[in-house]
C-alpha cells in the first residue's frame, strides 16, 4: 500500500547483505582455501578436493543457513501478526523444540534410516501438535502471559521427551547428542539434508506468504478482519501448517534454534511502518541474514569446539528478550 | 519401621562384611600370597586380570568389560560377576585386591583404602612401552609373572614380525572415529597407526592426544587410508559422517578399513590385532604412484587453524 519505495530499500539493503554473508559462509572453514581458490572450486569442479569440500561441505551449509533463518524470521513475523502477540516465535511456543522431538524420534528409532521422509514429516507432525496443544491451552484471545506459559510447558515437556528418548537410545553417543538439537547445529550437514527439507521448507514459505493481506487486516481485530471477507479459519490452518512445514523440516537438520524469530521481525517492524503483510518478507531475508552471521561466527569464534547456534542467538537474543518483557511491564503499569 | 528394619539389615552385612575381611586378613593361606579374591573397577585393568588370573580368583570385574564394542574378553566376563562400581558393592564382595584406572572416580576409591582394602591404580596405556609396563606390574600383584612375561614376549614376537615386513615408505592414514574424532600424538591408536607403517595424519598435523579432525581438513588431505572405528547398530548423529557424500568421494582414491575400537581402547597384548590388521591393509594398498592424482600438482595448501602443521622433513 505505502511505502513502496523505502520498501524496496530496505528489501534491496536486506538481499546484499544476505549475499555478502553468504559468500562469508562459504569462504569460511577450517581448511585454508583461499578466496578466489574456493570460488572457483565451487563452479568449476576442476580442483578436486577443495571442490568436493565446496560444493558437499560448505555449499550445503550456506544454503540451509538461507532456508533455515529465513523460515525461522518468516515464521516470527507471521505468528506475530497472527497472534497478535510480540512474544510469539517458533521457539518460545514450543514448536521448534516438538519438531525436535519428531526428528529424534524418527532418527533414532532408525525410521529415517528405512524412509527418509519420515524424517521432515515426523518433524512435521511434532512442529503441528505443538501449535495445536498451544493454541488449546492457552485458548481463544489469549493474553501474552497464557501464551507464553502454554509455550514454555510445551517446550520442557517436549525437551523431557527428546532427552529421554535419547537416553534410552542403546548408542552411548545418542546422549551426548542432547545438545544438538536442544541448541541446533550446522556442522557437516549435507546436500541430502538440503534435498530432504527444501520442499517442505518451501510449501511452507508459499503457505505464510499469503496470509499477509490477512494480518494486515487482523491488526483491526477478528471481527473487522472477517467483516473485511477474510476467512480465519483458512488463515489459522495457512499460519499453522505454514509453520509447521517450515519449521519442522528446519528443525529436522538442524535442531532447534532459539531466539531468530523473535529478534528479527521486532527490529524490522518500525522500518516497514509496522504493517504485517509488508514484514513478511523483510523478516524472512533478515532472519536468513541472522542465522548466516551466527553461523559464520560459530567457526570464527572457536573452530574446533563445535559451539552450537543456539548459544550464539540466544546471547543476542535473550538480552533482547528482557528488554521486551521490560517494555511490556512499562506499557501494563 | 520396615525402613528401619531395612537398614539394620544393612548394618548387619556390613559388619558380616568386615568380620569377613578381618577373617581373610588373619588367615594364614592369603597373607602375602596372590590375591584369591581379585575385583577390577576398571575396563582396561578387567582385561589385564582376565588374562592373567583364573576365573576362580576373579571377585567381580566391570560391568563394561561384559560389551563386545569395549572388551576383547567379552565372553570371559559373561561368566564372571560384574559390578558397577560403587564403593559399598565393592566393599561387601570382600576382595583381597581391588585394581582400577588412576582416573577412576577416586572418591570411590579413597572410600575404598580408608576401609583397608589394598587399591592398586594403573595409568591408561598410550603407548605399547606402557603396556608391557602395566601387563608387568599385574603380574607381580596377582602373582603370575611367568604368564606376563610370556604375554610380552608373544606380543613383542608379533610387534618384530610386522615391522620385518614393514615397507620402506611410510602411507598416510588418518583415524576418523564418530563425531570427526581422531587420535594425535602420545596415543595408542597413533602408534599401532605407526607400526603398521603408516604416518597418522593428525600427529602430522600437530594434535596431541584425541580431538577433532575437520571433515574438510580429512578431504583436502586425501590420506592413502581412512580408518574408521565400527558403528554401532543403534543410529545417532555422531556416525552420520560416515555416510556424508564428501566422505564417500574420499573413499573412491583412498582405502578404507574399519578397526574395533575393544582392540585399542584399552592397552592390552591384543592390541598388537590391532597392528597386525593395519598392516594387512598397508600391504593391499596401490603403491603411491597409483594415488598420484591429476589434481595434485594444484592442491591447495591445508592448514588447519587448531592443528598447526608441525614441519616435517
Amino acid at each position: 500500500m505505502t511505502g513502496g519505495r523505502s520498501d524496496w530499500l530496505l528489501l534491496g539493503t536486506l538481499a546484499v547483505t544476505l549475499c555478502v554473508f553468504f559468500i562469508l559462509s562459504l569462504v569460511t572453514g577450517p581448511a585454508a582455501i583461499s578466496f578466489f581458490e574456493s570460488l572457483d572450486a565451487l563452479f568449476t569442479g576442476r580442483a578436486g578436493a577443495a571442490s568436493i569440500v565446496m560444493q558437499e561441505i560448505r555449499l550445503p551449509r550456506a544454503i540451509l543457513g538461507v532456508l533455515i533463518g529465513a523460515t525461522l524470521g518468516l515464521s516470527g513475523a507471521a505468528l506475530q501478526g497472527y497472534l497478535r502477540n510480540p512474544l510469539a516465535e517458533p521457539g518460545l511456543l514450543g514448536i521448534s523444540a516438538s519438531a525436535s522431538l519428531g526428528a529424534v524420534l524418527a532418527i533414532y528409532t532408525g525410521l529415517s534410516a528405512l524412509f527418509s521422509l519420515a524424517l521432515p514429516l515426523m518433524a512435521l507432525v511434532g512442529a503441528v501438535g505443538a501449535v495445536l496443544l498451544v493454541r488449546a491451552l492457552a485458548g481463544r484471545g489469549a493474553t501474552t502471559i497464557t501464551l507464553i506459559l502454554a509455550g514454555v510447558a510445551v517446550t520442557s515437556f517436549a525437551g523431557a521427551m527428546t532427552s529421554l528418548a535419547l537416553n534410552l537410545s542403546p548408542n552411548p553417543f545418542a546422549a551426548l547428542e542432547i545438545v544438538f538439537w536442544m541448541l541446533g547445529s550446522l556442522k557437516d550437514r549435507s546436500m541430502t539434508h538440503v534435498w530432504l527439507a527444501l520442499p517442505f521448507i518451501l510449501v511452507g514459505w508459499v503457505m505464510l506468504f499469503q496470509v499477509g493481506r490477512a494480518l494486515d487486516a487482523l491488526t483491526l481485530g477478528e471481527a473487522s478482519a472477517a467483516s473485511l471477507g477474510y476467512r480465519l479459519d483458512r488463515v489459522q490452518a495457512l499460519v499453522v501448517f505454514g509453520t509447521a512445514a517450515s519449521v519442522g523440516a528446519a528443525t529436522s537438520v538442524s535442531g532447534a534454534i532459539g531466539f531468530v524469530g523473535l529478534v528479527v521481525p521486532h527490529i524490522l517492524r518500525p522500518l516497514v511502518g509496522a504493517q504485517p503483510s509488508r514484514l513478511l518478507l523483510a523478516s524472512a531475508l533478515g532472519g536468513a541474514v541472522v542465522l548466516l552471521a551466527a553461523d559464520v561466527a560459530v567457526r570464527i569464534i572457536a573452530p574446533e569446539r563445535d559451539l552450537k547456534l543456539g548459544v550464539l542467538t540466544a546471547l543476542i537474543g535473550a538480552p533482547f528478550f528482557f528488554w521486551l518483557i521490560y517494555k511490556q511491564q512499562r506499557e501494563v503499569t | 519401621m520396615r525402613s528401619r528394619s531395612r537398614r539394620l539389615g544393612f548394618i548387619a552385612g556390613i559388619v558380616t562384611a568386615i568380620l569377613a575381611a578381618t577373617a581373610a586378613g588373619l588367615n594364614p593361606a592369603f597373607g602375602d600370597e596372590a590375591p584369591q579374591r581379585i575385583l577390577s573397577l576398571n575396563l582396561c585393568t578387567d582385561q589385564l586380570v582376565m588374562m592373567l588370573a583364573r576365573p576362580e580368583r576373579i571377585a567381580a570385574v566391570s560391568h563394561l568389560a561384559r560389551d563386545p564394542k569395549l572388551s576383547v574378553l567379552a565372553g570371559t566376563a559373561s561368566q564372571l560377576p560384574i559390578i558397577n562400581g560403587q564403593a559399598e558393592e565393592v566393599f561387601l564382595l570382600n576382595p583381597d585386591l581391588v585394581v582400577s584406572g588412576s582416573y577412576h572416580v577416586s572418591a570411590t576409591v579413597d572410600i575404598l583404602k580408608r576401609l583397608g582394602l589394598k587399591v592398586e591404580e594403573f595409568p591408561a596405556a598410550n603407548s605399547f612401552s606402557d603396556i608391557r609396563t602395566n601387563v608387568r606390574r599385574m603380574g607381580r600383584l596377582l602373582g603370575e609373572s611367568e604368564k606376563a612375561e610370556a604375554l610380552i614376549a608373544k606380543l613383542d614376537a608379533r610387534l618384530q614380525r610386522v615391522a620385518a615386513r614393514r615397507r620402506q615408505r611410510a602411507a598416510l592414514a588418518a583415524l576418523f572415529y564418530a563425531n570427526s574424532y581422531t587420535s594425535g600424538k602420545d596415543t595408542l591408536a597413533s602408534e599401532v597407526v605407526e607400526l603398521a607403517g603408516f604416518d597418522n595424519l593428525a600427529s602430522r598435523l600437530g594434535l596431541t592426544g584425541t580431538g577433532e579432525l575437520p571433515l574438510e581438513i580429512l578431504v583436502m588431505e586425501q590420506p592413502e587410508l581412512v580408518v574408521t572405528g565400527l558403528s554401532y547398530r543403534a543410529p545417532a548423529l555422531a556416525q552420520e559422517v560416515f555416510s556424508h557424500p564428501a566422505l564417500s568421494y574420499l573413499e573412491k582414491t583412498s582405502g578404507k578399513t574399519a578397526v574395533a575400537e575393544n582392540l585399542w581402547l584399552c592397552g592390552t597384548p591384543l592390541t598388537v590385532e590391532a597392528v597386525e590388521a593395519l598392516a594387512v591393509a598397508r600391504d593391499q594398498l596401490p603403491s603411491r604412484t597409483a594415488f598420484a592424482k591429476a589434481d595434485n600438482t594444484e592442491h591447495p595448501r591445508v592448514v588447519a587453524p587448531s592443528m598447526p602443521r608441525d614441519n616435517r622433513p
